[in-house]
């Protein structure tokens, strides 16, 4: 087996204006009719995508007073890209999901020039009856390891086990090659293993 | 046809990087590399288990990681907001539509009337020019007297 090539990679799933090929959307469709004033698909893609995004703020910010204000803001911006948008050119999740980015980015430059400190705040308020202390715990240990990452490590993480992007997508929503990317998720995870080292199995 | 010591090496170590970067779940990996990351792992199983339970280790940990949900406060005004933020950039839209259309109207305008001036190229201007053209002008020109200006405030302290 041999190690894909870059071109094929770009070539045949790559994002943006650059793509030779037109992009596969999953959200196309809700999409149109939001641009086109439908309130049901505003209510399904504010279902499909809030949680989502709510959550990546939340772990790139440690913040989820702050993860919330976020995630409404790239909803609010989606509404008004939403009648403009180019099909085809790229997916609306990966517009989002760098929207989002950029906003808790800012925020993290404006507000708190160290990076997340505020972890207490992404604890649940109360533990769901099959959830026991440990594996809150062991979420606050987690939660840490990630705060203490670079940056770029940290959303690279999160893009990809978290957010379940593929890695042309998680790509594309950094702004950077796959290779990149790669070495952003070799070099992250390494870190959380020594951080986690009592903890893995 | 037996595959090369190298290739079973350079295999392996790929699914090792996949497994280190990517985690423990082939599903997860690049589409590009799945089909033949999952021949190596289906040709060795053991040394492929225990690479992949070394990643899932982490992957579990990782996944102790609950996010918050949205509240219902932030999702009643996100919805609410759609139809004033759709309306303002459909309207904008249009804004831009037709202002780059009138900009173009306005320029193809300019264009027909500039056009019978810039067709004649030599056309003599309708007056005559403002600079001395004959030999006894000029000399006129030339005896002239000339005034120096007289700052105000040398004058003013001599007096």
């Amino acid at each position: 087996m041999s190690r894909p090539a870059t071109d094929a990679l770009g070539r045949i799933h790559s994002e943006g204006p650059a793509a030779s090929s037109r992009v596969d959307d999953p959200d196309a469709d809700l999409v149109r009719r939001v641009g086109s004033g439908d309130l049901l698909a505003v209510r399904a893609l504010t279902a499909r995508k809030l949680p989502r995004l709510t959550a990546l703020a939340a772990r790139v910010l440690g913040d989820a007073a702050e993860a919330e204000d976020v995630a409404q803001e790239s909803l609010i911006r989606a509404w008004r890209q939403a009648p403009v948008w180019r099909f085809g050119e790229a997916r609306f999740d990966t517009w989002l999901h760098r929207v989002t980015l950029n906003l808790c980015r800012d925020r993290l430059r404006r507000v708190r020039p160290g990076g997340p400190q505020d972890l207490e705040a992404l604890v649940d308020p109360g533990p769901a009856p099959d959830r026991g202390l440990e594996a809150r715990d062991v979420g606050d240990r987690v939660a840490a390891a990630m705060a203490i990452l670079p940056a770029r490590q940290r959303e690279a993480v999160v893009l990809c086990h978290y957010q379940e992007m593929g890695n042309i997508q998680a790509a594309a929503a950094l702004g950077i090659s796959v290779e990149a990317l790669e070495s952003l998720l070799s070099r992250g995870r390494r870190a959380l293993r020594t951080a986690l080292s009592d903890l893995v199995a | 046809m037996t595959p090369r010591p190298d290739s079973l090496a350079a295999a392996e170590a790929r699914v090792r990087q996949l497994a280190e970067s990517f985690g423990g779940d082939p599903a997860r990996w690049p589409e590009a590399d799945r089909l033949g990351a999952e021949a190596w792992i289906a040709a060795h199983p053991a040394e492929a288990r225990q690479l992949l339970d070394d990643a899932r280790s982490l992957d579990r940990l990782l996944f102790a990681w609950e996010a918050p949900r949205p509240t219902e406060g932030v999702t009643t005004r996100v919805q609410s907001a759609a139809p004033v933020q759709v309306r303002q950039s459909l309207r904008r839209a249009w804004v831009l539509t037709l202002t780059g259309g009138a900009a173009l109207a306005a320029a193809c305008l300019a264009g027909i009337v500039a056009a019978p001036r810039l067709v004649d190229p030599v056309a003599r201007p309708a007056e005559a020019p403002a600079y001395a053209s004959d030999p006894d002008s000029i000399l006129a020109e030339a005896m002239t007297p000339w005034e120096a200006p007289v700052a105000e405030s040398a004058t003013g302290a001599r007096s």
